[in-house]
């Protein structure tokens, strides 16, 4: 099948940590809040740092260029950079912007996260871990802005987060309140849990520039293999761009056809934008460990199942073992050949089984010859409650319908963690803060983060019944509960009495293009 | 076993009335079975009221109340909601326009208006035609008397006949005033056996590969390779349960729609509402019949409008915001793998869902034995 044309993107106006993402191992996150008298001073500084901030064309070379580089040397080229990427909230926009132009921007947006924390499952205000205890965003204390540094060298980053503070304390009665994010040393690309993070994002339609640009997403599948018109790579679906970026078309929603677009109306304010949510997550290493001991002793007691390990339980709460090997190639135990295969560990379907791609010759890919995935539509090598499986049905169909509609609920994931490793052997380590800055990117904040948590995440019953995510799912204070499938077909109930991930910290920002920011921000 | 009425609702008066619904639902049931008896030798669907299905395992499948194939038809989601929200226009005995010709997700609602023309309260239903039409021929009092109780105005015989005296589905009190049952031509429990049904045996794609996405595949007996798809893949609740029920038939067990069979509203998540000061929303959604349910109703507090209501911060406008949070399920029973031998796979000649504009209109076939 041929595939659709691309779209043209403008790489000189989208924030390049939408498509391309940044991919650094160290951040400075910067939350902005700028009072009423300082609109003006704020408003300068945008201009002024608007033409440094990194777009797309240059973050998308530059991860070009390190990849081949990559793959040609086998280890990670001596190429470094350092970043930044502006984001306005929704109390920003409505300072910075007149009413006519703030009135674009998407309702959810503008209200802000508070205004539908319980719909995400937050615990209520006022109760325990209510948002008024949020280290980011709590009541009466919303950013104006964030101001993402990201590089490879952390005293790099942190001189010029240090510069830009500096800057920023310039301007009387502005405040900024920064929060880190480092990837862990002992674990690169691992969250604190011990799992790989960030494996399946999904591919995105679009050349940079031109029809001979190159792709926004590298495509590995030949024409030869069935899925070339659809994926990227292997488990990478190929979304329209509108579903990330405003100005672009992006898939009917409800629609049967995954090439039927719609591209929504823009204006200079919104064109080349995205919206952004940040979650700061708190992650309980040693609860989520007992937890997990827990369940592996209670679901080895079934004599199909015979003796299994924490890991195993670990799992089938995630999906993937920890290095990141899907639980649908490798069902018993880890594989870390097959987690190190940024392929293959994302080769496999939850309904149909998986099949060796056929690759480009320029991909330098070599099919797989780790076992195939079996079909799984029933959820039992993959339970259904698995975090991967609950957020990113893939092929399954879901409450929504076919599963072509599951593209429309795609968001690009940036997270990083933050904190200190746990160290079990070390009293202290159990109260020591670490967890996960959250960013995600979406064109829409209602059909991305709101409906994965709302819909999906925190649903007992989404799907067949079969529980929660207990790794993202909240439930305010509820209680949460998962079904597993054991070999002999027996259910297993297997209650959770705590949150093992908590939010700590939120916005909804808008990441704005250049002109945008120029223009009518700055303006 | 006698099989309930849907929900376990008790409008019966005698056992009579209840056998010969336990009779005319297992009919319903044996005909859809006999839909495959040409496509195999043993049918893995099995009546309730024949086999004992009390140890089946149950698995729900639910979906959202909202048709989300109105959200393709229009350009934004208001629209949508005003299009399932539009007054029913009946004409010459049957839907032409409105809500309740769209409304195709199991669950259809009524919304009271007060003489401004705001919402005061919005009737959801997903009990069927069958089981309506069934009362009507049993006991035409006994069916006008139910209207009367569940509608809370005095409803006669005469009011929900045909000029012919046959029941008339459409009549103003299930159309134009109210709500009673299930009116949208696909939201039929012949249907929901129907697929449930067909959707049991093993099918291949158009590469030859076993599949259970068979949503589109066409009737196993159909001579037309272009024939009429076992479900609408549009929408929500078809293409899962199709995929469901063929993933649990693939391991060789015999399946059910347990009693009561019926389709059910599951609940409605309340999560992230608020509503107009001193109100506690979850007051405001009452079950009215059923358990499991098949009536609820939102109802607006007096000195209330519906916009006072907000779902994670936007106003409620439109009573397909509500339909968007209720839940609508099934209930599939299951029993031990590998009970039943499977019959080959055939091909589902349904091929691939066609783009909406090109997709012609909708229609079932009735199960036929």
């Amino acid at each position: 099948m041929t595939p659709p044309p691309d779209p043209i993107l403008d790489g000189a106006e989208i924030q390049g940590d939408i498509l391309a993402g940044f991919r650094k191992d160290n951040v400075r996150l910067l939350f902005i809040s700028v009072p009423d008298a300082a609109i003006a001073g704020f408003k300068a500084w945008i201009k002024k740092i608007a033409g440094t901030l990194a777009y797309l064309d240059a973050v998308l070379g530059f991860n070009v260029k390190f990849s081949a580089e990559r793959r040609r040397l086998a280890a990670d080229p001596p190429m470094q950079a350092t970043w930044m990427n502006l984001a306005i909230s929704g109390q920003g926009a409505k300072r910075l912007l007149t009413q006519a132009q703030w009135s674009e921007l998407d309702q959810t947006f503008l209200d802000g996260p508070l205004d539908d924390a319980a719909l995400v499952g937050e615990p209520a205000a006022g109760t325990a871990g209510g948002p008024q205890t949020w280290i980011v965003g709590s009541p009466g204390n919303a950013p104006d802005a964030l101001l993402i540094i990201a590089g490879d060298d952390i005293n790099d980053v942190a001189a010029t987060a240090a510069s830009r503070q500096n800057d920023l304390s310039g301007i009387p009665g502005v405040t900024v309140h920064v929060e880190v994010g480092t990837t862990r040393a002992a674990e690169p690309g691992h969250e604190h849990f011990g799992f790989k993070d960030s494996i399946s994002q999904p591919g995105v339609r679009g050349k940079l520039g031109s029809a001979a640009g190159p792709p926004v997403t590298r495509r590995v599948l030949d024409p030869k293999d069935p899925l070339y018109a659809s994926f990227s790579a292997p488990g990478q679906p190929l979304c329209w761009p509108g579903e990330f970026v405003l100005g672009y078309p992006r898939k009917v929603e409800g629609g049967q056809d995954p090439n039927q677009t719609v591209t929504d109306p823009t204006t200079e304010v919104t064109r080349n934008g995205s919206y952004l949510v940040y979650r700061r997550l708190r992650q309980d290493v040693p609860g989520f460990n007992s937890a997990v001991a827990a369940m592996a002793a209670q679901i080895s007691q079934n004599a199909s199942f015979g003796q299994r390990t924490p890991g195993f339980a670990a799992a089938c709460l995630i999906g993937r073992w920890p290095s990141g090997a899907p639980l649908m190639r490798s069902p018993t135990a880890d594989a870390q050949a097959l987690g190190n295969d940024a392929y293959a560990s994302n080769n496999f379907f939850f309904t149909k089984a998986s099949a060796p791609p056929v690759y480009t010759p320029q991909s330098g890919a070599q099919p797989d010859t780790f076992p195939q995935a079996k079909a799984d539509t029933f959820g039992t090598t993959c339970p259904y409650a698995a975090h991967i499986r609950k957020i990113n049905p893939r092929d399954q169909n879901t409450d929504q319908g076919a599963a072509v509609k599951t593209l429309e609920h795609r968001i690009l994931r940036r997270g990083v963690p933050y904190g200190p490793d746990y160290d079990p052997t070390d009293p202290n380590s159990e109260a020591q803060d670490r967890g996960l800055q959250f960013i995600c990117y979406q064109s829409s904040i209602q059909r991305g983060f709101q409906f994965l948590m709302n819909q999906w995440a925190n649903s007992s019953q989404f799907p067949l019944g079969r529980g929660n995510d207990i790794v993202i799912g909240q439930d305010g204070q509820t209680p949460r509960q998962i079904t597993i499938l054991a070999p002999d077909g027996t259910q297993i109930a297997v209650n959770f009495s705590d949150k093992y991930v908590k939010t700590t910290g939120a916005a909804y920002l808008f990441s704005p293009s250049r002109t945008s920011l120029i223009n009518c921000f700055a303006a | 076993m006698r099989l309930s009425a849907p929900g376990g609702v008790t409008d019966f008066e005698n056992d009579q009335q209840r056998d010969a619904w336990s009779a005319h639902l297992s009919q319903e049931i044996d005909a859809a079975i006999g839909g495959i008896a040409q496509c195999t030798a043993t049918s893995q669907y099995v009546n309730p009221s024949v086999v004992d299905v009390t140890t089946f395992q149950r698995a729900p499948i639910h979906w959202p109340g909202f048709p989300k194939l109105l959200y393709s038809q229009f350009p934004t989601k208001p629209e949508a909601y005003a299009a399932a929200d539009a007054p029913t226009v009946v004409s010459g005995g049957k839907i032409k326009s409105g809500g309740r010709r769209v409304q195709d997700e199991y669950l259809e609602w009524f919304i009271h208006r007060d003489p401004q023309n705001r919402i005061r309260a919005i009737d959801f239903t997903t009990e069927t035609l069958e089981y309506w039409k069934f009362l009507f021929t049993a006991d035409k009092d006994l069916a006008a008397k139910t209207y009367s109780a569940v509608l809370g105005t005095a409803v006669t015989v005469a009011d929900i006949s045909t000029g012919g005296n046959a029941y008339n589905a459409v009549n103003k009190f299930n159309t134009t005033v109210g709500i009673v049952h299930l009116i949208q031509p696909n939201n039929t429990l012949s249907a929901e056996l129907d697929i449930a049904v067909q959707s049991t045996l093993p099918r291949t794609d158009d590469t030859g590969a076993v599949t259970t996405d068979v949503v589109s595949c066409t009737h196993c007996n159909s001579p037309d390779p272009a024939g009429d798809s076992l479900g609408e893949p549009g929408r929500n609740s078809d293409p899962t349960i199709a995929q469901m029920v063929n993933a649990v038939a693939a391991t060789g067990s015999q399946l059910t729609i347990p009693d009561p069979v019926g389709l059910y509203i599951q609940g409605i998540d309340l999560s992230g509402w608020t509503g107009p000061a001193g109100v506690d929303v979850g007051s405001c959604w009452k079950v009215l019949r059923g358990n499991p349910a098949v009536r609820a109703r939102f109802t607006v507090p007096d000195a209330a409008q519906l916009s006072d209501f907000s779902i994670g911060g936007l106003p409620i406008q439109y009573a397909g915001q509500i339909a968007e949070r209720i839940s609508v399920f099934l209930t599939a029973a299951y029993g031990p793998a590998g009970a039943v031998q499977l019959p080959p796979p055939s091909p589902c000649t349904g091929g691939q869902a066609t783009p909406l504009a090109a997709r012609r209109p909708f229609t079932r076939k009735a199960a036929t034995g």
